[in-house]
């Protein structure tokens, strides 16, 4: 199963990507939004996890991008701050599926990653 | 001079610098420059501007050689450090395996830096194991003691990085040190230590509303009581001393404090506000004393309706609408009278949403003196129906 990370912090990014690899999936990272929706282009992944602030193109535009393209087959999890509510109730107007409010432990969202897996199956 | 005299004497002069000058075109008149005072000046502002250039080209340089052996040292931590963040340590292994060659590139200035902002940034967005081993890195590289050291530093915004360190990588035993900052002349410096002090913590931290004298800001005010939403509710025995401070932007604070968390114990002190000097405390005290209404609050309100400013007059009757009950139909009836007419709309609002009656007085009113009460009920009506 191939999922992408977008996130603009390096090691934010490289150590959910660590995680998720431990966890058994295969990880595309990137770093911002422009190169983000390249990548879903690209490389088709069959899960998406967005942090909503990034640089170029925002979380929120992926999700719609995502959903409006595949017909909302692809899941995305956004990842938001405190006080993001808003954007998050935006997120899932636009068809997210899931989200998870920083700070988060890699646990948790090991534990999303794997719920979600399962609604895919 | 004319102008077009100057300019040639100038071309004159450039030319010089690179060819024997021409003689003729520098005139021996008083008011010309000399050949002798062109070369100096030419040749200090050659001076300058090599200088510039030079200054220019170290600098970038030194930023250009710093990005670069960011972007090397990057290729090399980020994978280490985010292994170590995953890194599982059970019970008799507290410390994670850190290999002597990071241990001495973290000696570098900018390499630790690099770290420290790499590490803050990251603990920010996680909880759990992978955030205390972050904490447990940064103690281990010994990078504390560094940030301990910015908060003696003269520049402000260095105090203000180690301050922020401190508090994201939970080093509740500074406590003391971050909270004597929070009444800091520099704002930014001051605003850090607060929001570090109320991290470490919560409500408790709040104590600096004790000492603090320089105004805390209305986005600090925010920040703040965002910080507070996040970490358990404790009972604030100072808020009643608070509501009665010499610096007006923590009666604000205190105001909004009540008015989010319901303080109700507190209400005689937040009455006393709305006599505040400062338009916006009594402002804020209206809206807080609605929040947390008792039987006496209406008449307090339009108590002091009768003394204020226009601005706050329409804030009262905004929260009377909100709190009203029928006690309050005559006193609002009569302000249907007021000679303006926004406060006879907001009465009407107000009277409507005292009780059935309200509204049928308010009609009652129109079919009086259609003009302009026929209007103003139309519109009560239609505000009701949405």
């Amino acid at each position: 199963m191939k999922i992408l990370i977008a996130e603009d912090e390096p090691l934010m990014l490289r150590t959910i990507e660590l995680k998720l690899r431990k966890d058994g999936y295969e990880v595309i990272g990137s770093p911002d939004g422009r190169d983000a929706m390249k990548r879903i282009e690209a490389d088709k992944p069959d899960m998406i996890i967005t942090d909503i602030m990034l640089p170029y193109s925002s979380g929120l535009e992926i999700v719609g991008r995502v959903k409006m393209s595949s017909g909302s087959g692809v899941p995305v999890i956004v990842l938001s701050s405190m006080g993001q509510e808003k954007t998050v109730e935006e997120a899932f107007s636009l068809g997210a599926d899931d989200y998870i409010t920083k700070p988060f432990s890699l646990s948790e969202l090991s534990i999303r990653v794997k719920r979600l897996t399962k609604v895919i199956a | 001079m004319t102008p077009l005299a100057t300019l040639s004497i100038n071309v004159a002069g450039i030319t010089a610098f690179y060819f024997p000058p021409i003689e003729g075109l520098l005139s021996s008149s008083a008011n010309v420059i000399t050949q002798e005072r062109l070369y100096d000046t030419a040749i200090v502002f050659l001076i300058i501007t090599a200088l510039l250039v030079c200054a220019t080209y170290i600098y970038l340089y030194l930023n250009k050689k710093a990005f670069f052996y960011k972007q090397r040292i990057r290729k090399q931590l980020d994978i280490w450090i985010s292994k170590a963040i995953l890194e599982e340590l059970g019970e008799g292994n507290q410390e994670i395996s850190i290999p002597s060659k990071f241990k001495r590139i973290v000696h570098h200035p900018i390499a630790r830096q690099f770290v420290i902002d790499e590490l803050v940034a990251t603990k920010k967005g996680l909880t759990g194991a992978a955030a205390s081993n972050i904490v447990q890195l940064y103690l281990q590289l010994d990078l504390r003691d560094g940030s301990i050291k910015k908060m003696d530093h003269k520049k402000w915004y260095v105090r203000a990085r180690g301050i922020q360190e401190l508090y994201v990588m939970e080093q509740s035993d500074m406590l003391l040190r971050i909270y004597r900052q929070t009444n800091s002349k520099n704002e930014f410096v001051r605003m850090e230590a607060q929001t570090g002090i109320v991290h470490l913590s919560g409500f408790k931290g709040l104590r600096f509303l004790d000492i603090v004298v320089y105004p805390i800001t209305e986005w600090q005010q925010l920040k703040l009581l965002d910080q507070l939403s996040q970490v358990p509710f404790v009972q604030m025995k100072s808020l009643g001393k608070w509501l009665l401070s010499a610096n007006p932007s923590v009666v604000l604070f205190a105001l909004r404090i009540v008015e989010t968390y319901q303080q109700f114990q507190v209400h005689d002190g937040v009455a006393a506000c709305l006599h505040h000097e400062l338009e916006p405390v009594r402002m804020q005290a209206v809206r807080t004393l609605a929040s947390i209404a008792g039987d006496e609050t209406a008449d307090m309100l339009l108590e002091a309706f009768a003394k204020e400013k226009f601005t706050v007059k329409l804030c009262i009757l905004d929260h009377l609408a909100v709190i009203a009950t029928p006690l309050l139909l005559n006193p609002l009836y009569q302000l249907l009278d007021f000679p303006n007419d926004l406060i006879k709309l907001k009465a009407a609002k107000a009277l409507a949403s005292c009780s059935p009656e309200g509204m049928e007085a308010l009609q009652k009113k129109a079919a009086m003196q259609p003009e302009p009460y026929q209007q103003i009920f139309l519109h009560v009506q239609s505000e009701i129906k949405a």
